[in-house]
């Protein structure tokens, strides 16, 4: 049994892609490190989050800085955008599978670019791929989609987003005993990326009580 | 480097949004076909070669097959100043390995991507340089002489103007008078993709060079010809 990373939920707004995940590693279902971010941010413009496994994403975000340095030591202005870095870990997530050795790792990959086109993609381990407006992995898939898709549209702008996520998340919460509370927001834009710090999502378990009732 | 000059005439030249290849579609003989001078390496590059085709066609194979594993891995086409990056190391190896010589063909290679249109030449010893304008091959002197002259102008033309200042470039490297079939033409556009044009449009193009000019003597051009040699 490994360390593995739990749900993740993107969405893209008016302008840019927000993400959110919990900062949870989990061996088993036990709560093993808490305070670790499962979001990264590559270059200035490409944010990448993992569900599964934390080493099999360790190694491919390796592959991936190769790429990224490569690019800086050429010098010439070319890097990848989000769209390649997607296409480019769907061929390695795809190459492992077919080896019988799957990297057991579901990807969202989010970016913005120059021109203000936003980009999310959703790799998983046998190298399933797709480009979309919202979408979640692991539990949220089953929580946080048939929300997202009842309050979604694409003028749906930043402070709006990030009040679905963080609804998203709260349900969540509530129902994935994997789900920490600590959460993390990232979101990329024209402008960059940025990285929220964890955020406690209030838990009212009150409710989970039958006190009043009587 | 001296094959570069016993190439056939090529011409390369760009816009803010488009760069040009012309070239001089030789027969070797009166009974044989024109030889294709200019090829479609991706949707958004294309090369013309000047020196041994066969060295030629080595190195052209290796582009399409690099932007091919372009577009399978990232899923975008190949940016062109890495595509002539990958062309230069290639080249490279081949003027330092023991055993081998070097291609002896210079290419241009024109193309577009996300920084704009690019034109480039590369050589036999692996040196590459970006162009606004330039040409290679036999007698490309004269051509070069009339590019200099005009590039200031390339930057704001519209594809026509700048095919027709290719094909007056060429045409200034030919003793007889060029005929459509005789001229190549491949047009890159940051809003179209690698498209060649037909005998049919270059008429009317190499009718308008040809308006008020009488065809030079051949006495003239065997002298104009030596004198480009010398300033090679």
């Amino acid at each position: 049994m490994t360390l593995s990373g739990g749900s993740i939920i993107a969405i893209k707004y008016k302008g840019g892609v927000m993400m959110t995940a919990d900062t949870l590693l989990s061996f088993g279902r036990m709560a093993r490190y808490r305070g670790f971010s499962r979001i990264r941010s590559f270059g200035d413009n490409t944010l990448i989050s993992f569900t599964g496994d934390h080493a099999d994403f360790t190694t491919l975000m390796e592959e991936m800085e190769k790429e990224i340095e490569h690019d800086v030591q050429q010098d010439d202005g070319v890097v990848l955008n989000a769209s390649e870095i997607h296409t480019l870990l769907t061929r390695i997530l795809y190459h492992h599978r077919s080896d019988m050795k799957p990297k057991w790792t579901y990807l969202i990959v989010a970016g913005s670019d120059k021109d203000g086109k936003s980009f999310l993609g959703y790799i998983d381990l046998y190298g399933t791929h797709f480009e979309c407006d919202y979408t979640a992995t692991g539990y949220a898939e089953d929580l946080a989609l048939p929300m997202i898709r009842r309050e979604w549209n694409p003028e749906i702008t930043e402070d709006q987003a990030a009040a679905l996520l963080q609804k998203c998340v709260k349900v969540c919460v509530a129902r994935d005993c994997k789900q920490s509370s600590d959460i993390q927001f990232a979101k990329v834009s024209e402008t960059g990326t940025s990285l929220s710090r964890p955020v406690k999502i209030d838990c009212d378990w009150s409710v989970a009580s039958y006190k009043e009732i009587e | 480097m001296e094959s570069l000059k016993l190439g056939i005439v090529t011409v390369g030249l760009k816009s803010k949004t488009h760069v040009v290849l012309a070239a001089h579609k030789r027969a070797a003989d009166m009974f044989s076909e024109h030889h294709e001078k200019i090829f479609r390496v991706d949707s958004h590059i294309g090369v013309s070669m000047a020196g041994l085709a066969a060295d030629g066609r080595v190195l052209f194979k290796y582009l399409r097959r690099e932007c091919q594993n372009h577009i399978y891995a990232y899923g975008s086409p190949h940016p062109v100043s890495r595509l002539i990056v990958k062309l230069s190391e290639k080249a490279q190896e081949n003027t330092q390995i023991a055993g081998r010589r070097p291609f002896g063909v210079g290419l241009l290679v024109a193309g577009v991507d996300k920084s704009g249109p690019h034109l480039f030449q590369t050589s036999p010893s692996a040196n590459y340089t970006e162009y606004i304008a330039t040409t290679i091959g036999a007698r490309s002197q004269s051509a070069k002489t009339y590019l200099e002259e005009h590039f200031m102008e390339f930057e704001d033309c519209s594809v026509e103007e700048l095919v027709k200042h290719g094909v007056t470039a060429l045409a200034g490297t030919v003793k007889t008078k060029l005929k459509p079939e005789e001229v190549s033409i491949s047009i890159i556009g940051l809003d179209r993709p690698f498209h060649a044009l037909s005998a049919a449009d270059l008429a009317p193009i190499l009718g308008d060079i040809y308006v008020g000019r009488e065809e030079k003597s051949e006495e003239e051009d065997s002298e104009a010809w030596l004198q480009s040699e010398e300033d090679d």
